[in-house]
């Protein structure tokens, strides 16, 4: 096991350049064990390049980066790689293989012995729920089947830490919320997940610790309570309806992290419009609380007879 | 739960077989194109050494010793089918081994696992040279037809054998080498067979040609007195005509004819007689091209270790 006095990542004076560019500059970071981290940024924040490193992908130009005390730039890299599951952010499957058969593969390069490959593709399987997929051919699995796959393949060999890029972004919603799910689960088995997003808000529901990346450097690293006091996430929900505008309005205020709530400028909706509960209206909504406080939001309107058409976070 | 310290190594012996090259020879052998490719080869050159056999045995006369030249042009003729075959199906097999990987966004997930890079340029040669054996291998049936006729000697057959192996090695990793530093497959397979196609080709022809000019030019200026210009012509010729599987099989075949010796010759490519005693080409071919494999795997073992440490 390792110590909770110790951090199982920790990134020191790290830096990337690509001959002139600076990907990364001077990060410094530790992961504590058990941990959900969230790496925020912009694209081209470097996250990618830092979860590639992280994943013994990638050698940095300075500094280094220590995965359970191993260092990634020494001779060890076996050991680290036995530490480590990576799931890219676009990963291709071989098309020849069936489901069952790729986690055995994946088992088989980790020097899992033969006996116990199928019963752990099996379990692997039923994980992420793809055991009756089993015999198909995984190139032919869904999006998100094919990226529940992906998780199970890094499963293969137990690593103690996941790192996962983009993890959610081609997703669509059920599966985002599946993977939540699944994340949180295996957080609950004592993995230490690293996960990377664009939007904040994207990963506050499931991240324990979070750091804000910008032009190759950490601005930000701490618990997800002390990053959420410096940085608060704002997403954008548009709210279509049949209804009374101000009514809908002043219940949308008074629900948990909403921010501001307006009309969109370009309406130019009338005052007896606003009031008509035949015509369609929009209000955009500024918001900044869990997944839980929309949801919140929405059966608040609903349940005040408010007729709601669509309700659509904006990417 | 840290991992077992037992499962450090996925390969804990030199002669376990590597899961990619299990991999792939089981997803090889599972294609219907492999049937295919082997039905349609097996056909086309059993087919061709009978029809060749009809030929020959139609147009040569009916005496005794004549079976012996018609095997003889069966034999090479099955030897130069070998020949193509390892110029054109190992390269296409090994051309994609590293750079389909890339394409199929697979390359980075295989890196991440604890196989070395020489683990994986070995199991990617091993799968892709498997085929070009099972083809070589398959063949050689055909082959009785020429030893029924007569005319040919086993030796002979060891030396093609010899050559085709050593060839097929080396076009097989020269393939792998190229894929290793290619961004498409399409790109990598162009590459390896211009380079495959210039030693198998390229350098008998220029060597032919060269020769006929600087031998004449050496007999003209009646160069008896400069014996060392004449025997740095005949090693360089020799080198020349060992590089490429066609011409060394055919030299070698005519110098034991002409001189009895199966290991040695002494050439005399200037005209002007020889001093020198050199080893048969097909000896050169296998010894230059094991060493060449020798650097090839290394670059290449190199070229997958430096990914990602530009």
């Amino acid at each position: 096991m390792v110590s909770n006095l110790h951090p199982v990542i920790e990134i020191r004076n790290l830096s990337k350049r690509y001959g002139r560019r600076t990907a990364l500059n001077g990060i410094n970071l530790s992961v504590p064990p058990g941990a959900i981290f969230g790496l925020v940024g912009r694209r081209g924040a470097g996250k990618s390049t830092l979860l590639k490193i992280m994943a013994t992908l990638l050698t940095p130009s300075e500094g280094d980066v220590f995965i359970a005390g191993l260092s990634i730039t020494g001779d060890r890299l076996p050991q680290v790689r036995q530490w480590i599951g990576y799931l890219p952010e676009d990963f291709g499957v071989y098309p020849e293989q069936t489901c069952a058969e790729y986690i055995e593969f994946f088992a088989a390069c980790y020097g899992v012995p033969p006996k116990e490959r199928a019963p752990l593709a099996a379990d692997l399987l039923q994980l992420v729920d793809l055991y009756h997929r089993k015999d198909t051919p995984a190139d032919r699995l869904t999006p998100s089947m094919r990226h529940r796959l992906g998780i199970a393949r890094i499963l293969a060999h137990d690593p103690q830490v996941l790192l996962l890029d983009e993890t959610t972004k081609s997703l669509d919603p059920r599966a985002r919320v599946e993977t939540r799910e699944l994340l949180k689960e295996l957080s609950g088995m004592g993995k230490t997940i690293v996960i990377t997003s664009s939007n904040l808000a994207e990963v506050q529901d499931i991240c324990t610790h979070a750091a804000i990346m910008e032009a190759g450097q950490i601005t930000q690293a701490g618990s997800l309570d002390e990053i959420l006091a410096v940085a608060p996430c704002h997403r954008n929900i548009t709210i279509k309806f049949l209804g009374d505008a101000r009514l809908a309005m002043n219940l949308i205020k008074a629900c948990r992290g909403v921010v501001d709530v307006r009309l969109p400028a370009e309406s130019g909706v009338s005052s007896d419009a606003l009031t008509s509960i035949a015509l369609l209206k929009e209000l955009r909504v500024r918001f900044d609380g869990a997944y839980a406080d929309a949801s919140a939001l929405l059966r608040s309107l609903m349940h005040s007879g408010v007729q709601v058409v669509t309700f659509a976070e904006e990417s | 739960m840290r991992p077992s310290l037992a499962r450090l190594s996925p390969l804990r012996s030199p002669f376990q077989v590597s899961p990619i090259t299990s991999k792939e020879l089981a997803s090889r052998m599972r294609s219907t194109r492999t049937y295919t490719v082997l039905t349609v080869y097996l056909a086309i050159v059993s087919g061709l050494a009978v029809l060749l056999y009809l030929v020959s045995s139609l147009s040569s006369p009916r005496t005794v010793g004549s079976s012996g030249a018609v095997g003889t042009v069966v034999f090479y003729f099955l030897v130069g089918m070998q020949v193509l075959l390892v110029s054109f199906i190992a390269p296409a097999f090994a051309a994609g081994a590293i750079s389909l990987e890339r394409e199929n966004r697979t390359f980075d997930v295989l890196r991440m696992t604890p196989l070395t890079p020489a683990q994986i340029v070995r199991a990617k040669l091993i799968s892709a040279l498997g085929f070009t054996l099972l083809l070589i291998f398959a063949t050689l049936p055909l082959f009785s037809l020429a030893f029924l006729l007569g005319g040919i000697e086993p030796f002979e057959l060891i030396i093609a054998l010899c050559v085709v192996l050593a060839s097929a090695l080396m076009y097989t990793l020269t393939g792998l080498y190229v894929s290793s530093r290619s961004r498409t497959t399409a790109g990598a397979t162009m590459t390896t067979y211009a380079i495959v196609l210039g030693i198998v080709l390229g350098i008998p022809l220029a060597a032919l040609i060269s020769s006929s000019s600087v031998s004449v030019a050496l007999s003209s200026a009646g160069s008896r007195s400069w014996p060392l210009l004449a025997g740095l012509f005949d090693i360089g010729l020799t080198l020349a005509i060992s590089l490429s599987p066609i011409s060394a099989i055919v030299a070698s075949q005519r110098f034991f004819t002409v001189t009895g010796s199966l290991w040695t010759f002494a050439p005399a490519f200037s005209g002007l007689g020889s001093w020198l005693t050199l080893p048969s080409p097909f000896l050169v071919l296998v010894g230059l091209y094991l060493v060449a494999s020798v650097i090839v795997y290394r670059l290449t073992v190199r070229r997958l270790g430096n990914i990602g440490r530009e």
